[in-house]
């Protein structure tokens, strides 16, 4: 009775199937992938590609700057480069943070075309950051479909992004308090290296995303 | 000895496999799926020999028409059209997805399901096998449909003809007559009965769509085309 009952069931599922698929339309589809492969999208993609790069110019040349200005004992003009680089950080995770929200609801054409890898934990230095993508690699290998993992691919960018602003932050205050002190450079250093890294991940589901987005406009 | 009636249908069929062969070469279609290439051969040969095994077998001096004219032959020819039916399927399925990385986990996940329930079936099972192996390639070219339809996935004109032609001829011929043969209903029969024109009327859909003309999307760019892998690079 189960087995009568179970294959019943998969009879149905396999015609409800079929009648969906009957209803496809060639002419649609292909239009619909065209407009979500146009050139505007591609130069919405090399827009933040240029935004992801001059961020990261930002945030280094001011950190750059604050650790010559550091070993010159010039403290003070170290904590204003510093914070220049903190600033760049600072203003650019919101953004970052609205986009990943907003590519939340566009996900499922996109990730038919690309893969869903999860982030790597050896390419990131804070600690708290390679445990949040340690998580989500092990749910990552649990989830089943696509969209599930390019969710989860969001979620884990956007708290990431989170940590690393709290630990740039951090280690800006500590730094500007105690300039003399390795420890806040060293932590600013690996914060920075995380954000970018981040950054660089977040262009690339940008990247995937940013065709739908055309798409459900 | 069967009537002149089923000759004819079985020449018909022979024909028109011929003529989908032939249509299916001249465009180059065999490239896209290339089982199914094999599988019209393999139909046309297993049903040529059966055809000649029909016409000789009363002739006293000749044993090898009664050995095409049986059921052990006909066992081993169902056989080994429902395996490469099987394999049409999978490539169908590797091939729709093949443009799409993202989708080719969850593509391999339905593909692998349906085969290894198939082959559990087939194993473990008390049911026929021919019409398991049918149901089997029907899952396996539903899994496909169902990859098509979550990531809307455009599809090559001639893999909607494979498709339409399959799905609905081996869903009502195979599956749900052999659910109702089990069942004692007396429908099994009537379908059973108009099998063969059935399949007389799939085999002319698939000349159809093997000769047709080149199917064009307007508006579309090339480059966008040979992307999704509707058009050759």
């Amino acid at each position: 009775m189960f087995f009568w009952i179970l294959g019943s069931l998969g009879f149905v599922c396999v015609a409800l199937v079929i009648g969906q698929a009957a209803r496809y339309r060639h002419e649609r589809t292909v239009k619909q992938w065209d407009r979500m492969l146009s050139p505007g999208m591609r130069f919405a993609v090399q827009s933040l590609e240029l935004e992801v790069q001059a961020d990261a110019a930002m945030a280094d040349s001011g950190f750059q700057g604050a650790q010559q200005a550091r070993d010159r004992q010039d403290l003070a003009e170290a904590i204003r480069l510093l914070e220049l680089s903190s600033r760049a950080v600072e203003d650019a995770t919101p953004n970052r943070l609205r986009r990943l929200r907003a590519m939340a609801v566009l996900i499922r054409m996109a990730a038919a075309l690309v893969p869903v890898r999860p982030l790597r934990m050896r390419d990131y230095h804070l600690r708290e950051l390679i445990a949040v993508v340690g998580v989500g690699a092990a749910l990552h290998q649990v989830l089943v479909s696509a969209l599930e993992r390019f969710l989860l691919r969001l979620q884990v960018l956007g708290v990431g992004f989170r940590l690393a602003l709290r630990v740039v932050v951090g280690a800006r205050r500590q730094a500007t308090s105690a300039p003399a002190s390795r420890r806040p450079w060293g932590d600013y250093e690996r914060a920075l290296e995380d954000w970018k890294t981040l950054d660089r991940e977040h262009l690339e589901t940008f990247k995937a995303l940013a065709k739908s987005l055309e798409m459900q406009g | 000895m069967p009537s002149a009636l089923q000759l004819a249908i079985t020449l018909a069929g022979e024909i028109g496999l011929a003529v989908v062969i032939v249509g299916v070469l001249r465009r180059g279609l065999h490239r896209l799926c290339w089982s199914f290439l094999v599988y019209l051969l393999a139909v046309l040969i297993y049903s040529s020999v059966g055809f000649a095994g029909m016409l000789f077998y009363e002739v006293p001096s000749l044993e090898w028409p009664q050995w095409f004219w049986s059921w052990d032959f006909w066992h081993f020819q169902q056989t080994a059209l429902e395996v490469v039916k099987l394999a049409v399927a999978v490539e169908l399925g590797l091939r729709v997805v093949a443009a799409f990385p993202g989708t080719w986990r969850l593509a391999r996940g339905l593909l692998s399901a349906a085969l290894l329930t198939t082959t559990a079936a087939v194993t473990f099972g008390d049911a026929p096998q021919h019409p398991l192996l049918a149901t089997g390639t029907i899952w396996l070219f539903a899994a496909v449909s169902l990859v098509v339809i979550i990531f809307n996935l455009p599809l090559h004109a001639w893999y909607r003809a494979l498709l339409a032609g399959f799905v609905p001829y081996l869903f009502v011929f195979s599956t749900l007559q052999s659910i109702l043969t089990r069942r004692g209903d007396a429908l099994a029969e009537r379908i059973g009965s108009i099998d063969q024109v059935a399949y007389l009327a799939l085999v002319g859909w698939w000349a159809y769509s093997a000769w047709r003309a080149e199917e064009t999307v307007t508006d579309v760019s090339p480059a966008v085309l040979r992307r999704l892998g509707l058009a050759r690079g």
